[in-house]
Order: C-alpha cells, then sequence, then structure tokens
C-alpha cells in the first residue's frame, strides 16, 4: 500500500495516510504503526531535540512517546489529526522529563543566568557561535514550562493556542512563560548583543 | 510565523509588566512585533520599541543555528528498531475466531485475520482498507463458533466508480477468506469511508 508522508510531519493534521494507517494501528496492526513510526520519527526527534537541547535525551523522549502512543491508540478518537497528536504525546514527554531534570526550578525561582564571559570584541562568526553557546546555557536557566513554550513559540513558531493544548495550560499563561523567558535570555546574552 | 487573531493582552501580573522609556509594555511591542503589520505610527519611529524589537531578533538569530538540522539528515532507523521492538512485545492480537468446521477447535487472531482480509481488499486497483472488525456469533461475552461477520472500511481513490469498486472488494474478501484463511463468513459489510487523490499525482507544497 502506498504511504504519503509529508517532510514535516506535524505541520500536517489531516493526511489521510495517516488517519487509516493509524485505525489499522489501534486495531493491533504493527506494521501500520511501524509505517507511522517511520513517517514521524524525524520530526519528532528534531522537536525533542529543540526542546531537550541533547541528541540522547530526545531519542529516549521520542521513543518513550512512540511506546505510550501505541499503548493510547485504541482510546485515540482521530479528532485531531495523528501528527498533531503525536507531537502532543512527544511535548508532554519532554516536559516531564525537564521537570525531572530541575526538580527545585519553580517559576519564580529561577537562578539569574551567569554573565556570559566576554572581554574581546570578537569577530562576526565567532560572536555568533559564542551566542549560541550563550544561549544554551542561559536557557538551562529556564524552568521546564518556560522552556518548552519558548522553543514552540520561537524556534517551531507554533500558535499560543496550540501551545497551551500541548503543554496543557491556558494560551495567556503560555504568553506569559515565553515573555519571561525572552527576558531571561536576553539578559543572560547582554554581554554580547 | 503561525499566528491566530490577535486579542487584547490578559491583564498582566506585576512581574510580566516593564514599560520602555517612551511609556510603551515591552510584552505588548513584542507581540505587535510579531505581526506583519501594526498600522502603529509608534512602533514604526520609536527608538526605544525599535531596539526591543532588534534585541528580539538577536535573540531568534541566535537561536535557529541551534535549530537548523533539517530532518532528512536525521537517522531514525536506530530509533524506529527500538521503537518497535517494544511494541512487538506488547502486541494487541484481538479476540480469537473460529477456524474451520464447528467441531474443530482452531482460531485465529482477529488481528491476523485482519491483515489477510485487508491485504485481500488492497489488491483491487484504487483501494486502501482501514479499519477491519470481525465479529464471530454469539453474545460479545460468549462468541460461538460459526460464520462470522466482516466489517471493512475503505478509502477508494477518486474517480474511480464505487459500486464496482466494492463488488470487486467484496469478492476479494470471499476469496481470501476461504482460500488463504478457510474463514467461514456470513456477511461482507464494506463501507466507503474516504476518497483520497490517485498516488501518483504531485502533493501540493505545504505551508
Amino acid at each position: 500500500m502506498s504511504t504519503r508522508c509529508s517532510p514535516d510531519g506535524h505541520e500536517d493534521t489531516t493526511d489521510p495516510g495517516d488517519r487509516l494507517l493509524a485505525v489499522r494501528a489501534a486495531e493491533g496492526d504493527e506494521e501500520a504503526f511501524e509505517m507511522l513510526v517511520r513517517s514521524h520519527s524525524r520530526a519528532m526527534l528534531q522537536l525533542a531535540e529543540r526542546l531537550m537541547g541533547s541528541r540522547a535525551e530526545a531519542e529516549d523522549a521520542v521513543q518513550d512517546a512512540f511506546v505510550s502512543a501505541w499503548r493510547s491508540l485504541p482510546e485515540y478518537r482521530g479528532d485531531a489529526g495523528f501528527a498533531t497528536w503525536l507531537y502532543r504525546i512527544v511535548t508532554n514527554r519532554c516536559l516531564t522529563l525537564l521537570q525531572s531534570r530541575r526538580p527545585a526550578a519553580g517559576l519564580e525561582t529561577v537562578a539569574e543566568p551567569a554573565a556570559p564571559d566576554h572581554r574581546s570584541s570578537p569577530a562576526r562568526a565567532a560572536e555568533s557561535h559564542a551566542a549560541v553557546r550563550d544561549l544554551a546555557q542561559a536557557m538551562d536557566a529556564l524552568s521546564a514550562e518556560q522552556r518548552v513554550c519558548w522553543v514552540l513559540r520561537e524556534i517551531e513558531g507554533q500558535p499560543y493556542e496550540a501551545i497551551g493544548q500541548a503543554v496543557g495550560i491556558r494560551p495567556e499563561a503560555v504568553r506569559a512563560r515565553v515573555f519571561r523567558a525572552r527576558r531571561v535570555l536576553m539578559e543572560a546574552m547582554a554581554a554580547w548583543r | 510565523m503561525a499566528m491566530n487573531t490577535p486579542r487584547p493582552r490578559e491583564a498582566p501580573d506585576d512581574q510580566d509588566l516593564e514599560l520602555l522609556a517612551c511609556g510603551r509594555d515591552l510584552a505588548t511591542v513584542w507581540e505587535q512585533a510579531a505581526l506583519a503589520s501594526t498600522g502603529d505610527p509608534h512602533a514604526l519611529t520609536c527608538v526605544f520599541c525599535q531596539r526591543a524589537v532588534t534585541d528580539l531578533e538577536h535573540l531568534r538569530a541566535a537561536a535557529l543555528p541551534v535549530a537548523t538540522t533539517s530532518p532528512a539528515d536525521i537517522d531514525a532507523s536506530a530509533l524506529v528498531r527500538r521503537v518497535m521492538d517494544v511494541v512487538r512485545l506488547e502486541l494487541r492480537p484481538g479476540r480469537g475466531q473460529p477456524l474451520g468446521e464447528r467441531d474443530e477447535d482452531s482460531w485465529i487472531y482477529e488481528s491476523v485475520a485482519a491483515r489477510t482480509l485487508r491485504a485481500a481488499a488492497e489488491e483491487v486497483p484504487g483501494v486502501r482498507a482501514g479499519s477491519c472488525r470481525i465479529t464471530p456469533p454469539g453474545s460479545r461475552t460468549s462468541p460461538a463458533r460459526g460464520p462470522v461477520d466482516v466489517h471493512l472500511h475503505v478509502s477508494v481513490e477518486y474517480g474511480r466508480e464505487l459500486s464496482p469498486t466494492t463488488d470487486a472488494v467484496r469478492a476479494n474478501l470471499d476469496r481470501a477468506a476461504r482460500e488463504r484463511l478457510g474463514l467461514a463468513v456470513s456477511a461482507f459489510d464494506v463501507t466507503v469511508t474516504d476518497l483520497h487523490d490517485p498516488p501518483d499525482r504531485p502533493q501540493e507544497p505545504r505551508t
């Protein structure tokens, strides 16, 4: 049978091929599920790597998410497209992993990130390289929810409503998390700005 | 960038309120900058608003190199293998279905029979099989031996005549049940639940 895959699976919410495969997988057809895993694993790995900041942790998160999707498929009603449903499961898994990674870092208790150390005035390329390193460091100072909301908004380009559904908070709360994350990151990067 | 209809900001708590030197609220300035055009002459000329927006753009520019690995460059084969190894330990085979004569004691799992029946249906050109349910006679709680009912959902390619197509699907199911499975079937219920594009038609670019 022919399966159509979109290169960027999570944006495609109504792929009819996915819908059929998801129904079959829900009925216990593991070959149909394998086709879904094959067509969505790259996009989900990319998402998880952006959220976790590490490839190894991203692989663990996506593996857990797919296994949990297999278990939940009999309850999946197809209201959201399969890719959207999967996107939420991966996001949730990453959020849980990030929360367990930093148990004490509540929203109000985020430590001031260490000021990046730039004494010289480096060339543009080096500057951007340092900026990337500083950013990764600064992101570790964000709370799990701030980090997830910021990545989904600024890197994934998701609307606030979709982020709220994926994370399980109201869109207004997403807005507030993204705003605070921007402030924290910007302060941390003030040195090269 | 995906952006829904902007709504007036909810009342922010104190932490979210940061006023720029021009008196504008930073959160609002950033939200407006995300929209294509604000029609706000102040935002276009104010040096403080402009700097706030430039800072945000710098932050995004620093974030993007981290995120540029294209999905096509990611090798996911090891992940697929690991996922499927776990899945195959947790199969959901479904109910046992009676095979052969009434006095025999041979059974086949619903998911295994369904796989064969779906494959037979998909041998008809332009057909993709979806849900395939097999119901034995008797009640749900105590199924009896005897001919089963097969309920199959299919999607049919646009432009194909539906009636001859479902007739051909039914004929294929009948043959597969008898010859490949030895499953006695009392009724084949074939429902067209969807129509799909022919596979060779180029996909429209997605946005």
